[in-house]
């Protein structure tokens, strides 16, 4: 925002010299065009890791799950239920971007929004590894659904686990149907543009014969609407659910009242520090600086020292009832966490999650790419080891100090959780070849269209009415 | 083309009401401390709270919408900005609830302390003059920064520096988080330690939520008001109410939310520590209230709410708001009064002192409209706030 | 083009604006059989070119009551009838336990069939009406006026269009 005469002039949201024409050319370029050689490192670097955690994953069905680091008390190890939980907060930025950040109008998203949404289906694929492989026997994964069945038994609906089963199929189900509704008329534009007549098939196949009819956009804007309706309280209970599985139980650490906002805001906020990561890179390999400038990422660092603060005050609050409630057994989790065996994964935790965002406060390091870029790697790091302190700092030492242990993850945990990232970035990186990164219809709703007539400038998608 | 706001002025009549308001409140309280002055300061401590938090939600209103450089709440901010005028009262009203204390909190009780292992373990927190410094940091918070934002607002009509705004910007950011913990420890404070062995870590959050909830509803009453009485007519169009109303709707949800997250886990864990303040509320004589605050407070207006024409029609929307405004006395009704009374009692004492309240919290509110402009009529994006539309 | 539902006049404009002044002057000759494609959603467009408000969100709104409804029912029916057991002492029926999957359920039933409602409504997939021109993915808007309308008259509309600025007038057969 800057300031003249008596007018504050906010920055445009794309470059203003583009054109409607220019979106579809620009955004539809890595799909017309050969990949590059930094595409295929990227992908190569991404099917390594994937392998190696192929590898890990085939040893451990085979031998079951006892090869990883877990024991007793640590039953829920690090890894899988710390890698689940990860792997869908990163999701929750996707959702956040195009359901709730739609609702409140701002108008910012509509760069970033399709690679967001592409990131939270792939992300909540990734997560939904961990739990199937926690189960022990993999192949009966699907006593998870309650269906009729020969033992005349139904699954135990009171059980958090079970909500978790719900809330990530409901998910992942209606990100996909949002993520596609979104695509469709974009699907269209790529389809008009084909010329080989096999990806034109397909893309006429994937966009159904949409048109772009007025009556279509009628009721598609309306759907569109109540899908982002229906997602922001989705995407709240998401997380809130994944909490539930530990506020539920007793254990000190685990049970309290927070938890579910808490979850989400940490989830939003390691969601949007996965997001600048990505975009930070996508934008310079795919050319796409004029669409997503500085000014989007500095919004989304905006939001990161948002949520950073709130998973702050989450942290704060949690230290303070400790001690207020007077509870032995609480004090004594909290004592640990601070400094006790795993005190480092504490300390990295509140850096990085509640220092290293401070640095926004200063508008010139939310516009410099190299700190935004460090600070969100930094942000995830912070992000994951604060699941590891939840889940291990509350295991290793609970009510018995007969039972207490401590925890080595194990070769079987590295690979697979380097395996996850693999996973996820070749999504990722198919994903950018083939399908439009950026909601180019959204993008050009709003465009100015750089023409003025009878003195007002003209927007491309807002058009006053008269009546 | 901006149009010039009338003045608004309280009418004759009303000034005699709310003033009246004001007696019966004084009489009823006076009244009660002689009958019985437990129930006549718990009385006082729920409107103290009550009234508290409307008067903090226009200046966290106003902080958001700087905060976000919202357009569309330019012509409804000012309205917000005019609960401020409450919190000087609300200091003096401090003084008065510190004399009742010892009614209220167990904790100020220091042979029942010296004897309760747990409670002697919380006197470093729980005693009067920290009581006393975090509310004074509270009002520190939102009568300095917050009035601080709004003096900006308000030399805004006159100057039409748009720097001001961008300076409100900045404001908002360090009062948003000041405010956060303040409030949250105020909450704590007035709230939660009425049962001093209870505790909950989303408490401050389910306060705050409660907080806007009703701030929402109190500023679409004073907008619709003004608005029927045609003085904010050209300003505030069926799309800003419909904004407003979208708005207290997603709060209406996140107020479930949390509530609802706060009693599940409460439920599920079933811990010694924490649910006996639930089996208090919600099992014998107490049940009935906590089922008609779930009902009253979430189901029936989410379904009074979630139409369009429901948001849209000023008749309609200002019904919804004063029943949120009651649904929100229900909620700080059922976390005070279990803490005392085996049994709800309700009776001229509990309407008295409410009309007390709300007398005073009216007188301030018009005084302060009568002094500055109805709409932030310099506001640089005021212009675009008049083209809104849904 | 082998168009075979659809004849009539098609307009090209390279501003929703022009679109926008077209479709008012083609409404108020009369004419009601008409369409607009458009690379994007205007705002205004849709009231211009008459259309009423979409009903889709009363559509939804049952639906995703009837999902709130069936998820619980099922929980209270699996967990309390057919085959009551007793977890952790808990009531058989424990609404505050059967919520969240009663919301998940709501949300499910609710988008699900939002989305499909959708594109039964929108005739998708379309396999019959083929796109009139291919730039109005991209950064034309046109207007098209059905043959059959009883205030169709080619010439008249010829002229009514080309003083709405339209880049070009094509018959569609």
């Amino acid at each position: 925002m800057e300031i003249k005469g008596d007018k504050i002039i906010k920055e445009p949201l794309v470059a203003p010299d583009l054109v409607l024409a220019d979106v579809n050319r620009d955004v539809c370029r890595p799909l017309e065009s050969f990949p590059s050689r930094k595409w295929y490192i990227c992908l190569a670097i991404a099917l390594s890791a994937l392998s190696v955690g192929a590898m890990m994953v085939t040893g451990l069905i085979g031998k079951g799950i006892g090869v990883t680091g877990l024991n007793q008390p640590v039953g829920w190890g690090a890894f899988d239920i710390t890698n689940f939980v990860f792997w869908i907060g990163i999701g929750h930025a996707g959702t956040l971007i195009s359901a709730i950040l739609y609702l409140f109008r701002q108008k910012w998203r509509t760069a970033i929004n399709r690679s967001a949404e592409a990131m939270t289906i792939f992300a909540v694929m990734t997560a939904g590894i961990f739990p199937l492989l926690h189960v022990g026997r993999q192949w009966y994964a699907f006593w998870l659904f309650p269906y009729p069945n020969q033992r005349l038994l139904w699954v135990n609906f009171r059980s958090p686990l079970l909500w978790d089963v719900f809330a990530v199929s409901t998910y992942f189900t209606i990100s996909l149907l949002f993520w596609y509704t979104g695509l469709v008329p974009d699907l269209a534009s790529v389809r008009d543009r084909c010329k080989n007549r096999v990806r034109k098939f397909i893309y006429t196949v994937l966009s159904m014969g949409w048109r772009g009819s007025a009556r279509h956009w009628n009721h598609y804007e309306m759907a569109y609407l109540l899908l982002a309706a229906l997602s922001t309280p989705l995407v709240l209970s998401v997380h809130s659910i994944v909490s539930f599985d530990f506020a539920v139980s007793i254990l000190p650490g685990w049970h309290t009242t927070i938890f579910p906002p808490y979850f989400v805001a940490g989830a939003i906020f390691s969601g949007f520090a996965m997001v600048v990561t990505l975009l930070i890179i996508a934008r310079e390999v795919f050319n796409l600086k004029k669409y997503i400038s500085l000014y989007h990422l500095e919004n989304m660092t905006k939001i990161m020292l948002l949520t950073g603060m709130m998973v702050g005050y989450a942290y704060l609050m949690e230290l303070f009832i400790a001690w207020y409630s007077g509870s032995p057994n609480e004090r004594f989790i909290f004592l640990n966490r601070l400094s006790g065996p795993f005190a480092w994964a504490y300390w990295i935790m509140m850096s990085c999650n509640v220092l290293v965002p401070q640095v926004f406060w200063v508008k010139k390091w939310r516009r410099s790419v190299p700190v935004m870029f460090v600070c969100s790697l930094l942000i995830n790091i912070g992000m994951w080891f604060e699941r590891f302190t939840i889940i291990v700092t509350s295991l290793h030492r609970d009510f018995l100090p007969s039972s207490w242990d401590s925890y080595f993850p194990t070769r079987y945990d590295w690979g697979i959780t380097l395996g996850s990232f693999g996973f996820f970035f070749t999504f990722f990186l198919i994903f950018c070849r083939v399908l439009p990164t950026i909601a180019m219809f959204e993008v050009k709703s709003i465009m100015k269209i750089g023409r003025k007539e009878s003195g007002a400038e003209m927007y491309a998608g807002v058009v006053a009415r008269t009546d | 083309m901006i149009p010039k706001p009338q003045s608004f002025e309280l009418s004759g009549k009303l000034k005699t009401l709310f003033g009246a308001f004001v007696a019966v409140g004084l009489i009823t309280f006076i009244v009660g401390l002689k009958t019985g002055p437990d129930r006549a300061w718990s009385n006082f401590l729920l409107e103290y709270f009550y009234w508290l938090c409307l008067g903090l939600s226009g200046v966290f209103f106003a902080a958001l919408q700087h905060i976000t450089a919202s357009y569309w709440s330019v012509t409804v901010r000012r309205v917000g900005e005019a609960f401020i005028a409450y919190l000087p009262v609300a200091v003096v009203l401090f003084v008065v609830l510190l004399f009742g204390l010892h009614h209220l909190y167990e904790w100020t009780h220091l042979n029942v302390v010296e004897h309760d292992p747990i409670l002697s373990m919380k006197k470093g927190y729980l005693n009067v003059p920290f009581f006393v410094i975090r509310a004074i940091l509270l009002f520190a918070v939102a009568l300095g920064l917050g009035g601080w934002m709004i003096r900006n607002s308000i030399r805004q009509d006159k100057s039409g520096d748009p720097r001001l705004t961008l300076l409100n910007t900045k404001i908002s950011a360090p009062f948003l988080l000041l405010f956060a913990v303040t409030f949250t420890l105020v909450a704590v404070d007035l709230m939660m330690s009425l049962a001093p062995h209870w505790f909950s870590t989303i408490f401050g959050v389910y306060c705050w939520a409660g907080l806007f909830y009703s701030g929402l509803a109190m500023m679409a009453i004073w907008v619709i008001a003004l608005r029927k009485k045609g003085m904010l007519a050209e300003f505030v169009t069926d799309d800003h109410l419909h904004d407003l109303g979208k708005l207290m709707f997603a709060f209406l949800v996140f107020w479930g939310y949390v509530a609802f997250s706060q009693y599940m886990l409460i439920w599920y864990a079933n811990l010694p520590e924490e649910t006996p303040y639930m089996i208090t509320r919600v099992s014998g004589a107490w049940k009935p209230v906590s089922t008609a605050l779930m009902v009253v407070k979430f189901v029936i207006p989410f379904f009074l709410l979630v139409a369009r024409p429901a948001k849209r029609r000023d008749g309609w929307l200002m019904f919804v708001a004063f029943w949120f405004l009651a649904a929100q006395w229900l909620d700080i009704y059922w976390m005070v009064f279990p803490a005392h009374f085996d049994k709800p009692v309700f009776g001229f004492m509990e309407i008295g002192m409410f009309l007390g309240f709300a007398g005073i919290f009216s007188l301030c509110v018009g005084g302060f409209l009568k002094r500055v402009s109805t709409v932030a009529v310099k506001d640089p994006w005021l212009e675009q706030c008049l083209h809104h539309h849904q | 083009m082998n168009n075979k539902k659809e004849k009539g006049i098609l307009a090209v404009f390279d501003h929703p604006n022009r679109l926008l002044a077209a479709v008012k002057k083609v409404r108020q000759a009369g004419i009601r059989k008409l369409d607009t494609f458009t690379p994007y959603a205007i705002h205004g467009l849709d009231h211009a070119a008459g259309l009423k408000r979409s009903w889709i969100p009363y559509a939804t709104l049952i639906l995703s009551l009837t999902g709130w409804c069936l998820g619980f029912l099922f929980q209270a029916w699996t967990s309390a009838v057919d085959w009551p057991l007793n977890v952790g002492g808990k009531p058989f029926v424990s609404w505050p336990a059967f919520i969240p999957i009663t919301f998940e359920s709501m949300v499910l039933i609710g988008g699900v069939s939002t989305v499909l409602i959708l594109f039964i409504t929108c005739g998708l997939p379309n396999r019959k009406l083929p796109a009139l021109d291919p730039r109005f993915t991209d950064d034309r808007f046109g207007l098209f006026v059905d043959k059959n309308d009883p205030y169709f008259d080619e010439a008249k509309l010829r002229h009514l269009l080309k003083e709405c600025d339209a880049e070009e007038i094509k018959n569609v057969a």
